[in-house]
């Protein structure tokens, strides 16, 4: 088992290499520095001599993959693949346009990110699985019936209209919180609270709706007519069974997601004004700093082949059938 | 009249063709006709079906694209399209800033000269009620008399579709009889649903339509646009992201995924590495880097589009790509796996005893057994795009600013519930049309799914079985 | 006194948007102490008549009417919360698939002491204790060490024994065992039916026996109902039913078995398949396919009538209104014939898996699933390959077919090696070999017409010979223009064998060709073979597991063991007196109809073939092994009557 996840561990580093070099192949190749430069000056009354020290300025002033002017390793480090990109791999993201650094920046915002995504998730997967199983021992009932109803109908509302409406009834109508802003430390609670909620509601109908399938699925199976047969209560029969088996796919499907948590959430940090790296991406994107924007996709890649390698250990963690063998 | 096709208008028409020979060939296949069949006697998914055809009729009437004589001999450089020219009333006329539904008095004040001395006051609208005489005492029963009006049209273009069905579905009984039979829900199909469905959409549409030309239905925006044409608009958008979306990405996903499963080596070594690549990066990340980069690429290159809708129309087709691109290796991997399983098939193994070649094994074998999944994703698929085009647009990676679509509509709006008093109907509209089109997609998707998934084959069963058996000491 | 009865049950089940009637009016009695068999072909409720007794049926399933008395009480009037004390404490089940059957992700332990506390309020050490002397009571060895298993860490056969010792923790009066063998080997099943026997014995509780199986039954029962299509169709006595079955179903259905007895003739088929269960009966259930129906039969269903000898039969011949039972015509004789010269030859034929492991993926062991098989086949004769699932009976045929590559050895067809040869070449060199598989239901592609799937291997398009070819295996022509749905299981093995045909090949690879079909069906199936090797002068490579296909069928035997042929020979002699103790062991385990035989046990399972046992393999499990058996596998022996046995008991040994 070992030998597994450390070929697992293994396996992630050829991704990762493509990772950088497809986002570099995004950002430089397909658009040269010179594009970018014109784009960040304007297009009309551009002279080549701006564009020229705007790349100096940004450091896009050399030959993208080799340097035939330089020495020895040098031809090969002194590009903009190696600076920029490569170098991502020594957490070294550089400044954003705006000339703050970017590593740093990335440090100080995981946090206010973390405080909104943590708990969204995980009192939603709580919920997400208390309905499913209520559904599921309610099953081919009217109630089962209108929770599927209601869950595919929840599920047809665009997120961006429960961030509005939970903003405007909670926030401007009732005024229960405040309508945005942050604060570090307890006094965030009330700031928290409310895009927390948003984010666990919003993801209710299509959650609910899944898991309510898998845990179908699984009583449907023969163990489970076997359990009833030794007279045991459907209760019983839901939670020390169904929900054991259930919940193997749920959780380790969903261990996934926990190191992207980090990254937050692009639309509730900018509707709230989190200070967090889902607004810092946003405002990245809106201002064009592509620096910004390539650090976080590298993060964001960083963080989702660590979810991956924690569903693999997760899934030997949790079935007797993988840790086992 | 210079009839133009757009790239988007392109591919529709394609997609739309396609659509109609697989239906075509399928009606000659029990196999390939028998599911949809099912889905054909699923309630819900009928209902929603017309739903969704309605909302497929406005967006295919958005594709017919042409440009107008500028009067001066040439070709004018705004492309409008067919129904555009329906509604060129609630187009063309706009209002200077914002007005609440019905309203016949602008939404703010405006120093106007009365008497000679300057005032402020709410003006009348330039179009909106611009009719009436005194609005206060005459919009209520003019309003009325209209929407009586067209219910009377509703109610009769409703009973030609009835009687039109009922001809169709006669087979030789008495009209009499073949419409007792619908209205009885005897069919196998439930087309007393579909046409209670079709009645409402009438007694809706029919009014608001008519009610356009003098009203704005949904108020206007802030610019003064008629938010009801701006939310009809969007509807091609939807459309077209959760269509075009799966077209591109879908000969990736099945060649790719087939391919990696079937033959394995290093072929499937290689196809993997590439997605589970792109399967790493956050797809929200991955599609705003490469949107951000497309419009990089869009707005240092302004030379090559003649029009700005062509412009815009690019920029959508390009976002659909990316989507695709994102979002193909969730199916390559489900494919991949399902034809690994196909592979130890006996059959496939008797066609490799016959010395049958591999692409023959590929077409013949594997890919018609693998499409119900292909099917089920892609009817899956459409609803949560056309949530994300809302998503992207917002965050300002969607759509080209110029383009109606739910996500701009819901963008320019947003503070808008700041304001006091507050502007409520454009997100009304954008959330109404929205929650409609994408239920009904989610709705048919479940019935699509139940009748093409083998698993699932038991729940339409427990129905007929309570049907039956009302006694049950059980 | 009966101990539990059940009057006039009946089931619905709904499938596929079909209402099937899968149990219709039945009653039964089981009395205590005894052993009740019901009997019947696959989906003729028999199951289903289970599961409605112990109220567990599926979602779909619905009782509508009827009675299930235990001691008078009647359990479709109990509520729910009653209804859990009866299930696991007065009545136990087990199921069939042994391997579904277990929860994947709880210790065995855990699984048996849930009954335990349930119903007997045992928690913590005497829990534990209990749940130990259960496995060891069936048979499971270190109790306490495997009480914290999970089931995928034990075999089929064990995973058999645990869910028996579930459902005896309640200490149940009576048991229902649902086809309890159908899923394990012929070895293992008799250790579980020695099992369910012994337990019978010691604690005198009933068992409602339900099983396809005649041998089965006559092994264990001591009164029998036959089921057919929902309703039963006979009850008797164990002893008269094996002497005189009354109902014509189920002296078809001993007719249509296949046997050394049979051997040379065809065998006696019912004709036609099971009806469906989502129509309406008018008459006899099984008038269309009896020999002896007259109009009475299509008109109105019959009721129970005395057919002598204490049995009882649904059948219009024993209401004394001048139906006579006419005796079925002989079948017609047909000589079971070869001509010498060699077909298909293989030599030293190994299929090696390699087993990865580690970091870096390294070779680190192999499964030598086919590991040095060599025989010959003649024109025109089968030969049976058969052994226990595992053994690499399937493995070889495949291998044949270059269908897996061979890692060492030479398959040569008409005197021309076929391993090694690729592409275009290996399509004409075996141009005359052809397989039909095991499950005619994955066999066929759902998505083309029969006229395309046969298509598939012809060279030019021709559809004159499909409509032969489909005629010759006894379907209409038509049937090339339908889609194999359409088709039954036997059908669409005729469909599997016509498609080989096509081809016109010598050799057929029939990989278990009738184990996925019914008694009835797999009658049909072997004459149809049997003919067309006469007509066409066909050689059949038959695997299987089935020994009295083998016996009725085969010219030749090859019994594998673990990847090696141990034993091979004529078929009549191998069969009359087996010389290895492994080919014994197997046709002493096969139950036998004609007597309630006390049977020498096999001892152990099958070892995993990524470890066998040093020297010969089967010395693990021998009851005659000798020192030498566990150091030097045993050379090729020649008997005196030219069968081939390595055994250490031959020859002259080291």
């Amino acid at each position: 088992m070992i030998a597994y996840l450390a070929r697992r561990v293994l396996y992630a580093i050829p991704i990762l290499l493509g990772v950088n070099l497809f986002t570099f192949a995004l950002f430089f190749v397909a658009n040269s520095p010179d594009d970018m430069a014109r784009l960040q000056l304007g297009i009309k009354r551009v002279t080549p001599e701006a564009i020229a020290i705007w790349k100096h300025a940004h450091g896009y002033d050399k030959p993208l993959f080799y340097n035939g002017a330089d020495q020895g390793l040098q031809r090969f480090s002194d590009t903009i693949f190696f600076e920029k990109s490569a170098s991502m791999f020594a957490f070294d993201f550089g400044r954003a346009d705006d000339g703050r650094d970017i590593a740093r920046e990335i440090r100080m915002r995981a946090g206010p990110s973390l405080e909104i995504a943590l708990p969204s998730f995980v009192i939603g997967m709580m919920t997400n699985i208390t309905f499913a199983l209520l559904m599921a021992f309610f099953r081919a009932t009217l109630l089962d019936m209108w929770g599927v109803v209601l869950c595919v109908a929840a599920m047809s509302i665009s997120g961006l209209f429960y961030i509005i409406g939970g903003q405007f009834l909670v926030a401007k109508l009732w005024h229960w919180v405040p309508i945005s802003g942050f604060e570090s430390g307890l006094s965030s609670l009330k700031f928290v609270i409310l895009p927390v909620a948003i984010g666990v509601v919003s993801g209710i109908g299509g959650g609910a709706r899944w898991y309510r399938t898998l845990f179908l699925e699984e009583i449907g199976r023969d163990y489970v007519r076997t359990a009833r047969s030794k007279g045991i209560s459907e209760l019983a029969v839901l939670f020390r069974h169904v929900a054991r088996n259930g919940l193997i796919p749920i959780l380790t499907g969903a261990v996934v997601i926990i190191p992207s948590l980090f990254i937050g959430s692009l639309i509730l940090e900018s509707f709230f004004g989190i200070p967090g790296l889902g607004s810092y991406t946003l405002d990245a994107i809106n201002s064009q700093d592509f620096a910004v924007v390539r650090s976080m996709v590298f993060i964001g890649s960083l963080l989702n082949i660590l979810g991956l390698m924690l569903t693999d250990i997760s899934y030997t963690v949790a079935d007797p059938r993988i840790r086992l063998q | 009249m210079k009839p133009v096709i757009l790239w988007t208008d392109g591919l529709i028409f394609l997609l739309i063709f396609v659509l109609c020979a697989f239906a075509w060939y399928a009606s000659k296949r029990p196999h390939l006709s028998a599911p949809w069949k099912k889905v054909g006697e699923s309630r819900s998914g009928m209902i929603s079906a017309v739903v969704l055809m309605f909302f497929v009729g406005i967006g295919f009437l958005d594709s017919l694209h042409y440009r107008p004589a500028d009067g001066k001999g040439a070709w004018s450089v705004q492309v409008l399209s067919a129904f555009d020219a329906l509604a060129s009333k609630m187009r063309t006329r706009t209002e200077t800033t914002y007005s609440a539904p019905f309203a016949t008095h602008s939404f703010q004040k405006e120093a106007v000269l009365v008497d000679g001395k300057p005032e402020r006051v709410y003006p009348r609208l330039k179009y909106g009620g611009a009719e009436l005489h005194d609005p206060a005492r005459d919009e209520i029963p003019d309003v009325a008399k209209r929407v009586l009006a067209s219910w009377g049209w509703a109610i009769l273009a409703w009973i030609a579709a009835f009687v039109a069905l009922a001809l169709a579905l006669a087979k030789g009984r008495s009209l009499k009889m073949s419409a007792a039979m619908i209205l009885k829900g005897e069919s196998n199909h439930p087309w007393d649903a579909m046409l209670y469905t079709l009645l409402a959409l009438f007694l809706i549409f029919f009014p608001a339509f008519s009610l356009s030309s003098h009203y704005h239905v949904f108020g206007t925006d802030k610019v003064g646009q008629d938010v009801f044409y701006l939310a009809l608009k969007s509807i091609r958008t939807g459309l077209v992201i959760g269509t075009l979306t799966t077209l591109v990405m879908l000969p990736f996903a099945i060649w790719l995924g087939i391919l990696a499963g079937y033959l394995g080596g290093w072929i499937d070594d290689v196809i993997q590495y590439i997605y589970t690549t792109l399967n790493s990066i956050p797809s929200v990340l991955l599609i705003v880097a490469s949107v951000l980069m497309m419009q990089v690429y869009i707005d240092s290159h302004p030379s090559l589009f003649e029009t700005m809708a062509e412009r815009a129309d690019l920029r959508l087709l390009f976002l659909c790509m990316i989507l695709g691109m994102t979002s193909w290796t969730e199916l390559c991997r489900l494919l991949r796996g399902e034809a690994l399983k196909l592979r130890e098939m006996d059959y496939i193994q008797a066609a490799q005893a016959f010395g049958v070649s591999h692409l023959k094994i590929v077409t013949r074998h594997i890919l018609p057994n693998v499409m119900h999944i292909v099917l089920i994703s892609v009817v899956m698929q459409f609803s949560s795009l056309v949530l994300a085009e809302a998503v992207l647009s917002y965050v300002g990676v969607g759509v080209d600013p110029s383009m109606i679509s739910f996500g701009t509509m819901i963008n320019a709006a947003r503070l808008e519930m700041a304001r006091e008093p507050m502007v409520w109907w454009s997100l009304a509209a954008a959330f109404l049309f929205m929650f409609s089109m994408v239920l009904a997609a989610n709705l048919f998707a479940d019935a699509v799914r139940d009748a093409f998934d083998p698993r699932l084959q038991t729940r339409s069963a427990l129905g007929i079985l309570k049907r039956v058996i009302g006694r049950n000491p059980q | 006194m009966s101990w539990m009865e059940a009057k006039n049950l009946d089931t619905w089940i709904a499938n596929r948007g079909k209402l099937l009637h899968v149990v219709d009016a039945v009653s039964l009695a089981v009395k205590k102490g005894e052993t009740f068999a019901l009997v019947g072909e696959s989906g003729c409720g028999k199951s289903m008549t289970s599961l409605s007794i112990l109220r567990l049926l599926p979602d779909a399933g619905k009782i509508a009417g009827g009675q299930v008395l235990l001691e008078g009480v009647d359990l479709l009037e109990l509520p729910e919360r009653k209804m859990r004390d009866v299930r696991g404490k007065r009545i136990g089940i087990i199921f069939q698939e042994p391997a579904l059957s277990l929860n994947p992700v709880m210790r065995v332990g855990e699984q048996i002491g849930e009954v335990l506390e349930r119903h007997f309020g045992m928690k913590g050490e005497a829990r534990r204790a209990r749940v130990a002397e259960l496995l060891a009571q069936v048979g499971i060895p270190d109790p306490d060490l495997r009480a914290a298993d999970y089931p995928f860490q034990l075999s089929g056969g064990m995973k058999q024994r645990v869910m028996i010792a579930m459902a005896l923790a309640g200490e149940p009066d009576m048991l229902i065992a649902d086809e309890p063998t159908t899923a394990l080997d012929v070895t293992i099943q008799a250790q579980i039916l020695e099992l369910l026997r012994s337990i019978q014995n010691r604690n005198g509780m009933s068992i409602l026996l339900i099983t396809h199986d005649l041998g089965v039954v006559s092994e264990m029962a001591d009164r029998v109902a036959v089921m057919y299509a929902g309703e039963i169709v006979e009850q008797a006595e164990r002893d008269a039913f094996f002497a005189s079955p009354a109902h014509p179903y189920s002296r078809k259905l001993f007719a249509s078995l296949p046997g050394m007895g049979k051997r040379g003739g065809m065998l006696d088929v019912i004709r036609g398949s099971v009806p469906s269960l989502s129509g309406e009966f008018s008459g006899c259930r099984f008038a269309d396919r009896c020999d002896h129906a007259w109009d009475l039969c299509r008109e109105s269903a019959p009721s129970w009538f005395d057919a002598g000898n204490g049995s009882l039969a649904r059948c219009h011949l024993y209401d004394g209104r001048g139906g006579v039972p006419r005796l079925a015509k002989a079948p017609a004789e047909r000589g079971i014939s070869g001509s010498g010269g060699v077909v298909l030859e293989v030599k030293n034929l190994k299929v090696h898996f390699p087993v990865r492991k580690g970091l870096l993926q390294r070779v680190s062991g192999k499964v030598a699933a086919v590991d040095g098989v060599s025989f010959s086949l003649e024109f025109g004769k089968t030969m049976a390959l058969v052994g226990e699932s595992g053994c690499g009976k399937t493995t070889t045929g495949k291998a044949i077919l270059q269908l897996l590559k061979p890692t060492m050895g030479s398959v040569l067809y008409n005197g021309k090696d076929l391993a090694g040869l690729e592409g275009g070449e290996l399509r004409r060199a075996r141009e005359g070999l052809q397989i039909v598989f095991q499950d005619p239901y994955a066999s066929l592609n759902p998505r083309m017409r029969v006229r395309e799937i046969m298509e598939e291997g012809m060279k030019e398009k021709d559809e004159g010979r499909i409509g032969a070819l489909l005629k010759e295996v006894g379907l209409s022509t038509d049937a090339m223009l339908r889609y194999p749905h359409e088709f039954s299981g036997g059908q669409r093995q005729r469909i599997a064998i016509a498609r080989a045909l096509a081809v016109n090949p010598r050799v057929l690879v029939l990989d278990e060709p009738t184990s996925a079909l019914d008694v009835s069906v797999q009658a049909q199936i072997l004459n149809l073979l049997m003919r067309l090797q006469q007509d066409h002068g066909l050689s059949y490579l038959f695997i299987t597991h089935n020994l009295s296909a083998v016996e009725y069928l085969a010219h030749d035997v090859a019994v594998m063991y673990l990847g090696r042929i141990v034993e091979k020979g004529n078929a009549e002699k191998l069969l009359a007196s087996p010389a290895h103790p492994y080919t014994r062991a197997l046709l002493a385990a096969a139950p036998s109809l004609e007597t309630r035989k006390v049977r020498e046990t096999f001892e152990g399972e099958l070892p995993s073939p990524l470890s066998p046992p040093p020297g010969c393999h089967y010395h693990s499990r021998c009851p005659q092994r000798m020192p030498v058996c566990a150091s030097v596998y045993p050379e090729a022996c020649v008997l005196a009557d030219g069968r081939e046995v390595r055994c250490h008991l031959y020859g002259d040994s080291p």
